[in-house]
């Protein structure tokens, strides 16, 4: 038995109007995410025998956005964020099939894995505890889709610079609380955010590839 | 109402099918909305562990732009099905979700639609809910595609999705459409070609309309939105609905929420998955009829049941006088995976 299915036997038997958000009840879709015990995690893969045993398990919305009612809240914020990311760009001419390698494929089929539940967005204190960063900072989901896009061998738009920019890379301090309730397990901090501040420090603050970006434009892997 | 909306097609459903649907309804010019119960990207599809079958090269093109689109697809040497590990479902569906933004493709998420409008024996458009707010929303549109996948949660299926509620089935047989003629899948019959329901203005792709799979939801996803593009330009006066009209529905929906006393929806559900014969069904309707929730209007899950409900009945009434060949491996009450392979079971049966 895990939570979701207590939460729904308190539906059925003692408040049938308790709101939560749930669609697929196997951990794919990402609809489900709270707090338990304090700790972000989706209702559906976690069991009640995981929790401490004869103690009352607390249920509450996700903190960094705002209640809509009891455990639903409004995740608005991360599709406006979604919207403001420059699209996917191809090289290829759209509808030919591109040819990938394996190993580029590899690099990031992870990212891929991101079910879009947005814990890692809950946990990030510059998003939790700073209303001030909310719009600025696009927070550790959309790290993960800028480096997905980014380490795209097809992709050609501009990324570092957005993530510097745009994006707020720079206010993120690697505490690797979104990579610990990762329900999908994605390097989120050590394959994502990492590699793409190395990307901004060599192109910002590296004095001899600074040089060699003088004879050089677009963009570099 | 909380706000009418106009667009020239708008679909019901965001899974692969209804975003395929969207995207190419928008490409041949039609404004073009999308309307889904849950969030973007939390569509069923997401459940879709199996691959792309691509037999055919209209599913071969379809493969293809979706990778122009970002997704990443992997095909065995000389193997027809592209997939990526046991997530093909999420990353079409991821792929679709971020072209349907790349193009400007209005989303309305968690707005679950519960009637359609007819004007002279033509589709004008449908009649929702805001699931946050709980405030209806009026669409006037000149075609609607039903992109709103299976019906699974009219029997007791663990591996359904919540929104499987079969609301395209109920919505599109309260229209006048037929179900499809073949005894081992149950969904609304459409014309192959066209995703053409034969109600005028009234399109269906993927699993309601007896598809099966990721590859059948891209095909007939975008057959369904050309063709309602195309049927959306020769339409040319804006249909007005009668305001009594609109009120009458308006009140319909919230007779549950207004209803003290009467059954908690889902204990309904819960007798509505085990009954087999229609006269448990005829028992049924007066107890759906009868569901009440309580609470408020803004995202209350009883409110939203007790409305569902009526679809499920419609579906289960149908299913059970077809009696057709899966409805006899339903399981009253099993383990999920006995349940999803019955439920798979049926495509191949």
């Amino acid at each position: 038995m895990v939570v979701l299915d207590a939460l729904h036997a308190i539906q059925a038997t003692q408040a049938a109007d308790l709101a939560v958000r749930w669609n697929c009840k196997a951990g794919r879709c990402g609809s489900c995410s709270a707090e338990i015990n304090g700790r972000p995690a989706l209702l559906c893969m976690t069991r009640l025998s995981a929790l401490p045993a004869g103690e009352t398990v607390t249920v509450a919305p996700m903190q960094a956005f705002p209640v809509i009612r009891d455990l639903v809240t409004d995740v608005s914020l991360n599709y406006r964020k979604a919207a403001q990311l420059p699209p996917f760009e191809p090289g290829a001419a759209p509808g030919q099939a591109p040819r990938l390698y394996q190993e580029d494929v590899d690099r990031i089929r992870e990212f891929h894995n991101c079910i879009e539940c947005f814990l890692c967005q809950d946990v990030c204190h510059v998003l939790r505890d700073h209303e001030d960063m909310r719009e600025a900072y696009a927070g550790p989901r959309f790290f993960v889709r800028i480096a997905s896009l980014e380490m795209h061998p097809l992709d050609r738009a501009e990324r570092v610079d957005f993530a510097r920019d745009q994006a707020g890379l720079g206010h993120c301090n690697v505490t690797r609380c979104c990579t610990e309730v990762c329900p999908e397990g994605i390097g989120i901090t050590d394959n994502a955010i990492i590699p793409l501040k190395e990307r901004v420090a060599d192109r910002h603050h590296d004095p001899l590839a600074r040089l060699l970006g003088l004879f050089s434009n677009g963009k570099r892997r | 109402m909380e706000a009418t909306l106009d667009c020239d097609v708008l679909v019901v459903g965001a899974g692969a099918a209804g975003l395929r649907a969207a995207i190419e309804a928008s490409a041949a010019g039609a404004r073009t909305a999308v309307a889904c119960k849950s969030l973007l990207g939390k569509a069923g599809t997401v459940l879709e562990r199996g691959g792309i079958a691509c037999a055919s090269k209209e599913a071969a093109e379809r493969v293809a732009e979706l990778e122009s689109w970002g997704a990443l697809l992997e095909r065995a040497p000389q193997s027809l099905v592209a997939h990526r590990d046991d997530r093909t479902g999420q990353e079409v569906l991821r792929a679709l979700q971020h072209e349907v933004l790349r193009r400007g493709i209005e989303v309305h998420m968690e707005c679950a639609i519960h009637r359609l409008l007819l004007d002279a024996g033509r589709v004008v458009g449908a009649f929702g809910i805001r699931r946050p707010s709980g405030g209806f929303v009026h669409f006037r549109s000149r075609a609607v595609i039903l992109a709103t996948g299976g019906c699974g949660r009219a029997w007791r299926d663990d591996a359904s999705p919540a929104d499987a509620t079969g609301d395209g089935h109920a919505l599109a047989l309260d229209a006048g459409a037929r179900l499809a003629n073949k005894d081992s899948i149950f969904g609304v019959r459409v014309d192959p070609e066209s995703a053409a329901s034969g109600i005028p203005g009234l399109y269906a792709a993927g699993d309601v309309a007896a598809g099966d799979g990721l590859s059948d939801a891209l095909v007939s996803g975008r057959r369904a939105g050309l063709h309602a593009a195309r049927y959306s330009r020769t339409e040319h006066g804006r249909n007005l609905i009668d305001v009594g009209r609109l009120s009458a529905i308006g009140r319909q929906l919230l007779a549950p929420l207004e209803r003290k006393g009467g059954e908690n929806p889902y204990a309904v559900l819960v007798a509505l998955q085990d009954a087999r014969t229609l006269e448990e069904i005829r028992i049924l309707k007066t107890r759906v009829a009868n569901a009440s929730a309580p609470g408020p209007r803004a995202y209350n899950p009883a409110w939203q049941l007790a409305l569902e409900l009526r679809a499920l009945l419609v579906v289960s009434e149908k299913l059970i006088e077809r009696n057709t060949s899966w409805l006899a491996r339903k399981p009253r009450s099993a383990s999920g995976a006995a349940t999803r392979a019955a439920a798979s079971s049926k495509n191949t049966g």
